[in-house]
This record gives C-alpha cells, structure tokens and sequence, in this order.
C-alpha cells in the first residue's frame, strides 16, 4: 500500500514538474492551476522545485541590459550608404512635409474634426444619391425599343397626312367623298326640275 | 516642427514610409530596436564587438529587404527572426571560438557600454548578492545548448510570446514550450547553489 502511494505520488511529481514552467508564466488553465495547487500543497519537494523555478525565471527578469556602443548609428549609416550610393531618396523637402502632415494627422482634435467633417459630407451626399438613382442598361434599352415602336406606328399616319396635304385628291377616300357629293347634287337638281 | 523621434508612430506606419525609401522612419526603426537586438545578440555570441557588428548587420540586411516585409509577421519577430539566422551562420564559422570565449559582463564595462542594473536599493550585501547572482546567470546562460539559450533569452529576456518564439525560430508552439521548460531546468540546477542561499 505504501509503495503504491510513493508511485503515486511520484507520477505526480512528475506530472506537476513538467507543468511548473507553464505554471510560472500563469499560461495554464484554471482545472491545471488548481490540480497544480493541490499537489504543492501537499509536496514539499515540488513545493521546493517550483519556488527555485520561480527564482531562477525573476532571476532571468532582472538580468542587465547591454546597449550599443555610442558611435553605432554613425557606423550604421556610413554602411548603408556605402552599400546603396545610388538610392533614390525622397528629397528632404518632402520628408519634412510627410512629417509636418503626420505630425498635424496625429494630433487629436485635427483628427476630431476631419471626423465631424466627413460625417456631415456623407449626411449631406446620401439624399442627393438616394434620388438619383441610376438608369439600368435593360431599361434603357427597353425605352429604346418603346419609342422606336411609337416611331413606327406614327410614321405612316404623319405620311398620310403629307400626302393628302399635298394631293388630296390622289386620296382614294377622298374621290369617293366627292363623287358621293357629286351624285348627291344630281339628284337635288332633277328632283327641283320635275317640280 | 515636432522632432519625428518624439512621436510614437506605429511600427507599420514606419514600416510604410521605410518602403519608400525614408530614411527617418528607418532610422526610428533601429532607435526602437537596437538595444533589444544587440543585448539578445550579445548573450547569444559572448561577444560585445561581434554584438555589435551583428546587430548592424540585422539592421543592414533589414534595410535591404524591408520592401519586401510585409505584415503578416510583427516587425520585432522579423528583426529577432534576422538576428537569430545570422547568429546560426555565426556559430557555424565560430564553432571553436565561441567553446573556448567566456562571458563576463565586468570584462566589457571599460568598452563603453552602457548597462542598466536593475534594484540599485542602497544595499551593499545585497547588491553583492545580485551582482554575484548575475555572473553565474551569464556563466549558466553560457552553458546552455544553443537551441535552449535562445528561447529562454527570448522569453525571458527580451519578453516575445510562445507564438512569435515559434515565429522566429521556425519550430511548432510545442517545442518552444518544450525547450523553455527544459532550459530553465537545467538554468534551475546550475544555479541551485547561489539560489538556496537567496531564498
């Protein structure tokens, strides 16, 4: 029984010890801290393991920081320009206005403003474009079609009417309405002389 | 006119003026990650000069291919991922070398570097402690399998997450959890000594 505890304890160990550096950067989750916990307060040993973890880790934190020496842009440059002579630069009167604009565009109430400024153009555009709206191509060509229908159904009509302008009597119609009329008159008159 | 160094332009922004060919954004590019880059590189050879010469030449070959940069990676993990591959050719040449080079930050404090140490507390003994505590977290750094060093600095020492880690170095998220564990193992047992008389 006791071997048998010792295994388990040391399966663990050995579960929690492979977790500790995850433990230290709080990367695990809620379920692996807990399991976690409980087996540290219960191990002295891993309870050991994990506060030297940690000490070594805030160790690793502290560490001085080494920076370059002073001359170190000077040389940058002086490499940069001997590898690429003939790189086209903007000239410095451009870079000074990108840097007067961006300078201008990152201070807040500029920005602030432009904001206010495009949401009144946009309240004031979206009416006009609401009511105009667009033609579609098929209803252009659908209008195309109608009048040139009505074209030709006028057309002729508009013809007659020339022709029986310029020749009314070459109108069929109208021979027939005066040879009506014609025989008409005949008739009064011989009506009147047999009276 | 406010000086462009004053302003906090984001890194995309300077990357996007950088591609065409403005010098200021780059410049403002190497002010923001000069120091991050040299102190990794420095840790990394055990060589103050060769830090040097290797932080100009990320920052060169930087310059060179930064039109070709986009965004899909952050600029740190790009900077950190050029570094890294120049300290894998620098080893390669430097086999022998760097196995016989020590790390001491007291031999490099008369090169004019500047080193910030932290908790200056006025503390004489304890101040002796971290500073003692410190030459063996170099001697124990030095120690490390190249592959273990370069995690473990990168994590702890220059802050980048598991994922831009994984980023860098060109291995799945797994194995820079892996290797983190195991370089502070072995970080733990080199130091455990001077570690048991602090805690």
């Amino acid at each position: 029984m006791a071997k048998y505890k010792l295994n388990e304890l040391e399966r663990g160990c050995r579960a929690t010890r492979t977790q500790l550096s995850l433990y230290v950067d709080s990367t695990l989750s809620a379920r692996e801290v807990w399991a976690i916990e409980k087996h540290l307060r219960a191990c002295k040993s891993c309870s050991d393991y994990r506060r030297e973890l940690q000490a070594t880790v805030d160790l690793l934190h502290t560490t001085p920081r080494l920076d370059t020496s002073d001359d170190f842009m000077a040389r940058l440059h002086s490499r940069i320009d001997a590898i690429e002579p003939a790189l086209v630069r903007p000239p410095q009167w451009r870079v000074a206005l990108q840097d007067q604009w961006m300078t201008l565009w990152y201070s807040r109430p500029v920005r602030s403003l432009s904001a206010v400024g495009l949401s009144l153009l946009v309240l004031a555009l979206v009416p006009t474009l609401v009511r105009r709206q667009p033609v579609l191509p098929s209803l252009q060509r659908e209008d195309r079609a109608v009048r040139e229908a009505r074209r030709a159904l006028t057309q002729p009509l508009s013809q007659n009417v020339v022709s029986s302008t310029e020749d009314p009597f070459g109108d069929p119609s109208a021979t027939n309405l005066e040879a009506q009329v014609v025989l008409n008159d005949s008739s009064t008159s011989k009506t009147s002389k047999e009276n | 006119m406010v000086a462009l160094s004053k302003i906090m332009y984001a890194d995309n922004t300077l990357i996007q003026r950088a591609q065409a060919n403005d010098r200021a954004a780059f410049n403002e590019i190497v002010l923001r990650y000069k120091s991050k880059i040299h102190n990794y590189l420095f840790r990394m050879v055990r060589s103050a000069s060769d830090a040097e010469d290797l932080t100009q030449e990320t920052f060169i070959r930087a310059y060179l291919s930064i039109h070709t940069f986009q965004s899909r990676a952050s600029l740190n993990t790009w900077l950190f991922r050029i570094a890294t591959n120049l300290c894998i050719d620098y080893s390669r040449k430097n086999k022998n070398h760097i196995a016989t080079q020590s790390l001491s930050i007291e031999d490099d404090e008369d090169n004019g570097s500047q080193r910030d140490i932290p908790d200056l507390a006025f503390d004489p003994q304890r101040l002796l402690l971290n500073r003692e505590l410190g030459k063996r977290l170099d001697e124990a750094l030095c120690q490390l399998p190249e592959r273990l060093r370069t995690v473990v600095l990168l994590y702890d020492i220059e802050g980048l997450s598991y994922e831009e880690i994984a980023l860098v170095v060109g291995t799945p998220l797994g194995t820079v959890k892996s290797r983190l564990f195991h370089a502070r193992v072995q970080l733990r047992e080199i130091l455990l000594p001077y570690l048991q008389e602090k805690l």
